[in-house]
């Protein structure tokens, strides 16, 4: 019976890594001849992809960082302060965090409009740090944090910079690992945001490279996605046990 | 356990941060590169405007004697004419970069009016760019590298 699932499973798995597989496969299959002239077209015919590949990488790095900066004591704020509204407020960030993309997305191109940065990287950037999952996610894993540690550096320092740094950020490291991959992964796979508030060319992303069918040869997206995939395999491979830890361990407390 | 994942954590560390700089790396340097690569696997090319050659050719005037007179026309090589290989350069401006190409041509020459290097060519209002050299193994529509392009 073990083994029937285990079997089951892996068949799962087969299922799921099956479209990467066939990804990877196919980039070197691109005029029904195994070889590299699909990579070869890629990265010295298609220079449109370089320009999109870094903006990718500095809309998902700026933001990733930015946004463990804000979370962080925004979530500490919610778990340990104590203010009026505190739960409303949360109740709040949760109805937020529920919210579709879809509906948000005019608001906030509304509001960027009137700010004058519609169709700036400032414009992309500035709505994402500020988004309400990692603060959820990591005010429930502080609840499970050892506030004793918070109470003894109260007792050396009335910073609370200090006191997130010192005594907060140590014991949420693992938890801030995986809310920063996840963030990461939403991040490097934003397609609406630069679809709907850019229209420069040269300010767009790799997602939007993909979907932009009309422009691009069929015989570049196998490998285009290939290499797409390879900065958040990199970041999960770093930080993979950080990402399970981070799921797991609020459970086991 | 925790001791072992941790050391087997810190072993993979080091791999992995190498890989991403070789991968981010080779990235930079392709976005950098890319360019002058794609040009220096394209043709080479020189191409030019003709310009206007001095032909002698023998005239009758009406009721008169015929005479040798002299007449500046556009001209094109003889060598570029008889190999039969005659392009002409149209672009294509993206955000990118500009890119050339080559489109095969038919032209008339003037078969009374030539001298030792040039044809005269019929059309005196023909000012497309000629391809004048890197022409041998071009094809009609190929990508080329204009490296030099006298006006």
């Amino acid at each position: 019976m073990k083994q029937l699932l285990r079997f089951l499973l892996l068949l799962l798995a087969a299922v799921f890594f099956l479209p990467t597989l066939a990804t990877i496969l196919l980039s070197f299959y691109p005029d029904g001849q195994v070889g590299f002239s699909g990579y070869d077209e890629l990265f010295f015919d298609c220079f449109r992809f370089y320009t999109m590949f870094w903006n990718s990488v500095l809309y998902a790095y700026v933001i990733t960082a930015l946004q463990l900066v804000v979370i962080l004591p925004a979530a500490f704020a919610f778990s340990f302060a104590r203010f009026k509204g505190k739960e409303a407020l949360f109740f709040f960030y949760i109805i937020l965090m529920m919210m579709p993309l879809q509906v948000m997305i005019l608001p906030n191109y509304i509001g960027l409009r009137d700010m004058g940065i519609l169709n700036t990287r400032a414009g992309i950037i500035l709505p994402m740090i500020f988004s309400p999952f990692g603060v959820v996610v990591l005010r429930q894993y502080m609840k499970s944090m050892d506030g004793s540690v918070i109470e003894a550096m109260r007792l050396e320092t009335n910073s609370m910079v200090r006191i997130l740094l010192h005594a907060v950020a140590p014991q949420v490291k693992v938890c801030l690992y995986a809310v920063g991959l996840f963030v990461f992964a939403e991040c490097w796979n934003m397609l609406e945001q630069p679809m709907l508030l850019l229209q420069d060319e040269n300010l767009k992303t790799l997602t939007v490279f993909f979907s932009d069918t009309k422009n691009v040869s069929d015989q570049v997206l196998y490998p285009a996605s290939v290499v797409f995939m390879i900065p958040i395999l990199l970041l999960y491979l770093f930080f993979h046990r950080e990402l399970e830890r981070g799921l797991t361990l609020h459970e086991t407390n | 356990m925790k001791q072992t994942k941790k050391s087997s954590g810190k072993k993979h560390f080091l791999p992995l941060l190498l890989l991403s700089v070789l991968f981010y790396g080779v990235m930079l340097l392709l976005t950098l590169t890319a360019k002058d690569i794609h040009l220096a696997r394209l043709p080479q090319v020189t191409a030019s405007r003709l310009g206007n050659v001095s032909f002698t050719y023998l005239f009758t005037p009406e009721n008169g004697e015929p005479r040798i007179a002299t007449k500046q026309m556009p001209g094109i090589p003889k060598e570029l004419y008889d190999s039969g290989q005659i392009f002409t350069v149209t672009t294509k401006v993206t955000d990118e970069m500009t890119y050339y190409y080559a489109k095969k041509i038919s032209l008339k020459v003037d078969s009374s009016k030539e001298n030792d290097t040039h044809y005269a060519i019929s059309d005196s209002f023909f000012r497309d760019m000629i391809i004048l050299s890197g022409y041998e193994n071009l094809k009609d529509g190929d990508e080329v590298n204009l490296i030099k392009e006298e006006k």
